[in-house]
């Protein structure tokens, strides 16, 4: 009982130290209405646009978990602010031995400088505790108006989201889809999707696209054959990025985004 | 007597009558023989192919999309994952629509070579090429993914398109560089604006 206490009093200075709102707090081992596939993880779409989910991982105090899912949170809005995104895609394809190379490299930016200030406006909603992710944290930025969010997803007869196979369209917003195996700590396995996510939003929609190919017949005494090369480089900046859903199969251990960016 | 024979007689005969017209009448019914329609009318039935999760493949797949403002072109990639396979794909489109406007653009630059009569300055066909190559690997805006589809295989096709009016903004630097390497030639502000409209005009007629 003295522990718990000192525990929440421990969460209670921490969160002051930050700067968060902590008003209303409900702090819980576990979650509500939840992610498909995700034991823990709280459905996104029960929140306004302007709210966001940390995800901190294990650590070794649960302060610490705490601190880590709240710096989530704060990247999530950072990200929504401005994220650029750039790929560079080589590969090259011979008519005899058919694909030989596919290459790609992408990177993704955002301006970590304002963290600190994100961080201060940030009210703190629900935190929970799990075994595997560590704490979740949901914040609301108050600076933001807390609209509608872009999509509601509903799941296929085989109970898999339907967006996985079907890119929902809009005319406020591009939506973009990523993917990504199992890292060690949960945490990792979602932002890895969601950078896959924002690589397929540049994808579908690249501001500007730079694009060299060749083709060469390669002729001699014993063959004929053709040879293509393409190289790629491709950027966009995205504003207003925010993701939509997420999940989890369990079947392939995939983790999956859905994002969106309004057009 | 003899009369009721024979009106009995007469009676069988018009029941056989009967029966064989009724007979005539099953036959025509049962091998569909229609008097108002012609046979060359009949559309034959279109095979409907099916992708992943039985969504039917779009006529993107096998037919040229044309717009008054876009252009368009598809992509097909089968990888070892979904992901990596959509990427193919749309490099693929991608590098399509690259080359078509690269295309466009050296239609436009031999055109304009020949009108402008400098087929013998060795001089300026060397800039032309170099500027030509120049805006043939410019940097394309505003490239997108419009569709994209799933065949049974796993499969994956994209639909990308880019608008005119973008490539026709990129074109305008490699213009103005090439309205300067013909800055001796008295007739280089008309064709420069020649060259243009062409450009113009030929995006326009390769999208009908």
């Amino acid at each position: 009982m003295r522990r718990s206490l000192m525990t929440a009093v421990s969460f209670v200075m921490l969160l002051f130290l930050f700067g968060c709102s902590v008003l209303g707090v409900n702090v819980s081992d576990a979650a509500g209405p939840t992610e498909v596939g995700f034991p823990v993880l709280p459905d996104i779409n029960v929140y306004p646009s302007n709210v966001v989910i940390g995800v901190s991982g294990p650590y070794s105090t649960k302060e610490r978990m705490v601190e880590e899912a709240i710096l989530g949170c704060a990247r999530l809005v950072a990200l929504s602010e401005a994220l650029a995104v750039d790929n560079r895609v080589v590969t090259q394809w011979d008519s005899k031995k058919g694909l030989r190379s596919f290459a790609t490299e992408g990177n993704a930016y955002f301006d970590d400088s304002s963290l600190a200030e994100i961080i201060g406006r940030l009210v703190i909603l629900e935190i929970i505790f799990d075994k595997e992710a560590g704490a979740v944290v949901v914040a609301c930025d108050g600076t933001h108006k807390p609209d509608d969010r872009p999509y509601v997803g509903s799941l296929g007869p085989d109970g898999k989201p339907q967006w996985l196979t079907n890119i929902p369209k809009s005319e406020a917003y591009r939506f973009g889809v990523g993917s990504s195996g199992s890292y060690r700590f949960l945490n990792d396995s979602l932002e890895a999707a969601d950078f896959e996510a924002a690589q397929n939003l540049l994808d579908r929609h690249a501001d500007q696209l730079y694009a060299k190919g060749f083709t060469k017949t390669v002729q001699n005494q014993t063959e004929t054959r053709m040879e293509t090369g393409i190289y790629q480089a491709s950027k966009a900046l995205l504003q207003g990025f925010m993701v939509v859903s997420r999940y989890h199969d369990q079947e392939t251990n995939t983790y999956w985004s859905l994002v969106a960016v309004p057009k | 007597m003899l009369h009721i024979l024979k009106l009995i007689a007469l009676w069988r005969f018009c029941m056989k009558g009967r029966v064989v017209l009724i007979g005539v009448a099953l036959v025509l019914i049962l091998s569909g023989c229609t008097t108002g329609k012609s046979m060359d009318k009949v559309e034959p039935a279109k095979a409907v192919v099916l992708g992943m999760d039985g969504i039917p493949q779009p006529d993107w797949v096998y037919k040229t999309v044309s717009a008054q403002d876009r252009h368009y072109e598809s992509g097909y990639g089968k990888m070892t994952d979904r992901q990596i396979s959509i990427k193919r794909a749309t490099v693929e489109a991608k590098n399509k629509i690259a080359e078509w406007v690269s295309t466009q653009v050296k239609e436009v630059i031999v055109t304009y070579v020949n009108d402008a009569g400098s087929g013998a300055d060795r001089q300026t066909l060397d800039a032309m090429e170099a500027i030509s190559l120049q805006v043939a690997e410019a940097t394309l805006s505003g490239v997108t993914t419009e569709e994209m589809w799933i065949d049974a295989e796993g499969g994956v096709w994209v639909l990308c398109s880019i608008p005119l009016d973008n490539i026709e903004k990129n074109f305008e630097p490699a213009a103005a560089a090439v309205a300067e390497a013909f800055s001796e030639n008295e007739a280089a502000d008309a064709a420069n604006a020649k060259m243009k409209d062409s450009f113009a005009a030929i995006l326009k007629k390769s999208t009908n």
